[in-house]
């Protein structure tokens, strides 16, 4: 056509003026423009589609990579390198990607039945009708449980962009409270009773809002990331690999989400004590192991005391907890241990006296925790292991005393002599730690890190 | 003194211990029918995916 018309002023400029059928303004023969607007969307239409099929066809991909076994090794080995595929996963939100493929899917059906409809009305309006009424329907169907769902957590009918909606929503709620604000307008506005019960709860955890507190990590704590206070230099070359650590605590703070069973609970508690909870570890399982504890115990009487059926989990729990807690008070985070000393009951001083592992762990929580009554070590009876584990507590709680400004406790002097005074010679680990907290008695002050070192023979000077 | 101890802490080298071997070995456990569940339901997903999206390409020749 463009052509044609080029020609009629081309030949007008020459002073051939066209007449009859050359002078006809050309037609354009082509498709109509509904049909082109109908393809354009119809292509769009495919076009997602497409794209959808090529982020499938790569998540079935990624989804090889993730099962492939591509190490070898111990089952520990094998098993942090699954936790950090794992933690992968959830670091990169792969959740969300794979998420998202329904939502182009579904803008690809909206696409198809808009160009339907279009198309549809060019031929006939009551077989167009029908398909706007289905396509209306959907539309309505979609708007109507998006809003469900990005109004109510608790909405069964979750989707990608109800989910994308309510980040927005929260994420406006820490800063510019736009939304907020809209939001007040618009309830003060239509201020009806119907209305009114579809105003989102302000307070609750699982309302419109509340949603950046629906974190798995409910039951972890954050720990700090550097340590800040000074400490004398290190004696010792630092030789501890601590990243090991970190893959520990992330498998335990998994294990912890995906498992109740009694068995696998007491694993993480005896393994709990065998990791060094340093401050590069970003989570710590306080909270879940003091609930634990607190699980085992009766407290009908107003008093906790530990039921006889539950006495292995509760040992195995408190050792735990004494561990985590000694090791937060070392790193210098005594925010995160403020709940729990807060809440904290009094356990365990006379009910366990047959169980004396058991009572001694459970009062050094006690004095850990805020108790001043000192520990009467005299005529106390323990294996050489735990005597060895609580040696290594009991340094550490002394130094953290100390580093405080406080002075050498009593009842760790009563300990060091009660050690060195067994019929049996103690364990070389317990000798150690006695010789350790004399050094504190003296006056000797250590790094942090000399508590940890493998093999003190290593000196740095 | 100091350089007279010998190594101490064994628990604390990472070692593999008792404790350890049996975290481990409960957590593979675990771990396995969890990636099972997961590999499964993505798959799943994935297929309908697939499906679904090879009917829309044959729409744009219906009004040709």
């Amino acid at each position: 056509m463009n052509h044609a018309l080029l020609k009629i002023v081309a030949s007008a400029a020459l002073g051939n003026i066209p007449t009859g059928a050359d002078a006809a303004f050309p037609q354009w023969n082509g498709p109509d423009s509904t049909t082109v607007h109908v393809q354009a969307i119809l292509y769009s239409s495919l076009a997602a589609s497409l794209l959808s099929a090529f982020i499938a066809m790569l998540g079935k991909q990624w989804l090889n990579r993730y099962a492939w076994v591509d190490m070898r090794g111990s089952i520990i080995d094998r098993s942090r390198h699954r936790q950090r595929k794992m933690d992968g996963m959830d670091t990169w939100h792969f959740d969300l990607v794979m998420e998202c493929l329904p939502l182009m899917l579904q803008a690809a059906l909206l696409l198809l039945g808009y160009a339907l409809s279009n198309y549809l009305f060019s031929i006939n309006n009551v077989v167009a009708g029908v398909m706007v009424g289905f396509t209306a329907f959907g539309l309505l169907f979609y708007f109507l449980i998006v809003s469900a769902a990005t109004l109510s957590y608790n909405c069964p009918f979750q989707t990608p962009l109800s989910l994308v909606l309510r980040f927005l929503i929260h994420f406006d709620n820490e800063h510019k409270e736009y939304l907020k604000r809209f939001r007040e307008w618009f309830w003060h506005f239509f201020s009806w009773g119907t209305w009114r019960q579809l105003q989102p709860n302000q307070g609750g955890n699982h309302s419109l809002g509340g949603f950046g507190r629906l974190d798995r990590n409910d039951s972890h704590t954050e720990l700090p990331t550097a340590n800040t206070f000074d400490q004398p230099t290190p004696l010792f070359d630092k030789v501890v690999d601590l990243d090991e650590y970190v893959m520990d605590s992330n498998c335990i703070a998994w294990m912890f989400e995906m498992s109740m069973d009694k068995d696998v609970i007491m694993a993480i508690m005896k393994f709990i004590p065998e990791i060094a909870w340093h401050a590069g570890i970003q989570t710590t399982p306080l909270q879940r192991v003091y609930d634990t504890l607190f699980e085992c115990c009766d407290k009908s009487s107003g008093y906790p005391i530990v039921v006889p059926q539950s006495r292995n989990m509760a040992y195995l729990s408190a050792k735990a907890l004494l561990h985590l807690i000694i090791q937060c008070k070392s790193i210098g985070d005594e925010y995160m241990l403020e709940s729990i000393s807060e809440r904290h009951l009094i356990i365990g001083t006379k009910q366990h006296e047959d169980n004396q592992e058991l009572e001694s762990t459970l009062r050094i929580i006690n004095q850990v925790l805020g108790d001043p009554k000192p520990i009467a070590w005299h005529g106390s009876s323990f294996t050489a292991t735990h005597h060895a584990w609580m040696g290594h507590i009991l340094l550490y709680h002394t130094w953290g005393v100390l580093k405080k400004g406080g002075v050498f406790p009593n009842d760790i002097k009563e300990f060091i002599q009660y050690s060195v005074k067994l019929q049996l010679p103690p364990l070389a680990p317990i000798v150690a730690d006695c010789f350790f907290l004399i050094g504190f008695l003296l006056g000797i002050s250590l790094h942090q890190d000399d508590l940890l070192a493998v093999d003190k023979r290593w000196v740095n000077a | 003194m100091l350089k007279a101890l010998p190594s101490l802490f064994p628990n604390l080298l990472g070692t593999p211990t008792g404790a350890r071997v049996e975290f481990y070995d409960k957590f593979q456990r675990e771990a396995d029918g969890y990636d099972g569940d997961f590999m499964k339901t993505y798959a799943e997903d994935l297929d309908t995916t697939l499906i679904f999206v090879s009917t829309p390409p044959y729409t744009p020749r219906l009004l040709c």
